[in-house]
């Protein structure tokens, strides 16, 4: 079976689902809006994960989840949270929650798309750009400083450039 | 050149870089997490040609990465004391630490450890994801639980294998090397065979002093252990990964 995460009208989420929809795959979606309705209890022992997934009352070996796709957004800013003080019930289960799911997702037997490690090159692009010049591609021309001569330098050498300050 | 990068704070790193240098490395140079915001000049290149960067600190030593020849890496958080009070902190922080992420992991090899998404040196999982290799590795491992109504905050706690004051031992991996206790044959693989799944040239893998598995049970692993459990032989092992 096939786990999706997010928020069900989110562009990508809703196309996966409508793809899975046309090719009769069996799949459970989580919405994480309703998230005081389910539960997750994850145990790791000898490297294997096993647990179960609890959603509306029904209950699911997390082994049998051969795929997931995840695209959980960040807690805080969930509707349903937005009148509940800092350290509420709400707000505790939420978290705990969404930390069991990604916790899993990290090292579950599953295809996961994406796990948050994978994505962690996300947030430094010259990081993310030597990535991937190692697998061959071209990426473009980048200088990073502090000194205002080279920046001047580079872009008179490249007449197409962008500058983030 | 060699490189150490720490802090002024890593008595560790600074003891590594004393020996490192009784050993031979030189020139070696020590650069502080504390005197890099105060750099005059960065430069960080990449593009057709291989990455490059290189650095002027305030006191004028340059360091370009074309001339380091290894790296004693272990700098575990971006300064960011001179960017507080600024109207851009948050973006300016999000910027200083990707750029932090690239040039360190432009380093030139051999890098211990290089910088990865999870860490600037090397990988910092969490205790899930650590118990889970470790398990992988076949290193004993305590069954570890977690749920959804867990009372934990980890914003200002973190998870244990074990409870607070267990007495833990410390083996360290250096390359195909580990050191600290003497270990069982098993023990010892499995240290190596966590190094190799996490990634990592340096690990420190704590062990619970347990009745179970002949007493050892893995309790944790960081890219960051107190080098001076290994003593001098691993000043030497860490001389030879770098040489």
């Amino acid at each position: 079976m096939i786990l999706l995460c997010g928020i069900p009208t989110e562009s990508p989420l809703a196309m996966v689902r409508k793809a899975l929809d046309a090719s009769g795959e069996h799949y459970l979606l989580l919405n994480q809006r309703q998230f005081s309705v389910m539960g997750i209890m994850l145990e790791i022992a000898d490297g294997r994960s096993t647990g179960r997934l609890r959603v509306n009352g029904d209950s699911y070996p997390l082994e049998e989840f051969t795929a997931i796709f995840t695209r959980l957004m960040d807690y805080r800013f969930l509707p349903e949270l937005k009148d509940q003080p800092d350290g509420s019930p709400q707000r505790q289960l939420c978290r705990n929650l969404l930390d069991t799911l990604n916790r899993w997702a990290e090292v579950a037997p599953a295809r996961v798309v994406n796990r948050t490690a994978a994505m962690g090159s996300n947030f430094s692009k010259p990081f993310q750009a030597q990535l991937i010049r190692r697998f061959g591609f071209e990426i473009p021309e980048t200088l990073i400083t502090n000194d205002p001569e080279l920046v001047k330098a580079f872009r008179a050498r490249h007449q197409r450039s962008s500058t983030n300050p | 050149m060699w490189l150490v990068l720490c802090s002024t704070q890593d008595i560790s790193g600074l003891w590594a870089f004393q020996g490192l240098q009784l050993r031979g490395l030189r020139p070696i140079e020590l650069v502080t997490v504390e005197m890099l915001p105060y750099s005059l000049k960065w430069e960080h290149t990449m593009g057709v040609s291989d990455p490059e960067f290189s650095i002027t600190l305030v006191d004028g030593r340059v360091i370009k990465s074309g001339a380091v020849r290894g790296v004693l890496n272990r700098l575990t958080h971006v300064p960011r004391h001179h960017l507080a009070g600024g109207p851009d902190y948050d973006y300016a922080t999000q910027e200083y630490t990707a750029f932090f992420m690239s040039w360190l992991f432009a380093l030139p090899m051999p890098v211990i450890n290089r910088a990865d998404a999870q860490g600037l040196c090397g990988a910092w999982r969490h205790i899930s994801e650590w118990v889970w290799l470790a398990g992988r590795a076949g290193l004993p491992t305590p069954l570890y639980g977690q749920k959804s109504t867990d009372r934990i905050d980890e914003t200002v706690e973190i998870r244990r294998l074990h409870p607070v004051g267990t007495p833990t031992i410390t083996a360290i991996v250096v390359g195909e090397r580990v050191f600290g206790p003497h270990l069982p044959s098993r023990i010892l693989a499995g240290c190596l065979r966590l190094a190799q799944l996490a990634k990592a040239g340096l690990l420190g893998i704590e062990f619970a002093a347990s009745a179970s598995e002949n007493g050892w049970t893995f309790a944790g692993a960081t890219p960051m252990p107190d080098l001076r459990v290994g003593g001098e032989p691993l000043l030497n092992a860490l001389a030879e990964e770098l040489f």
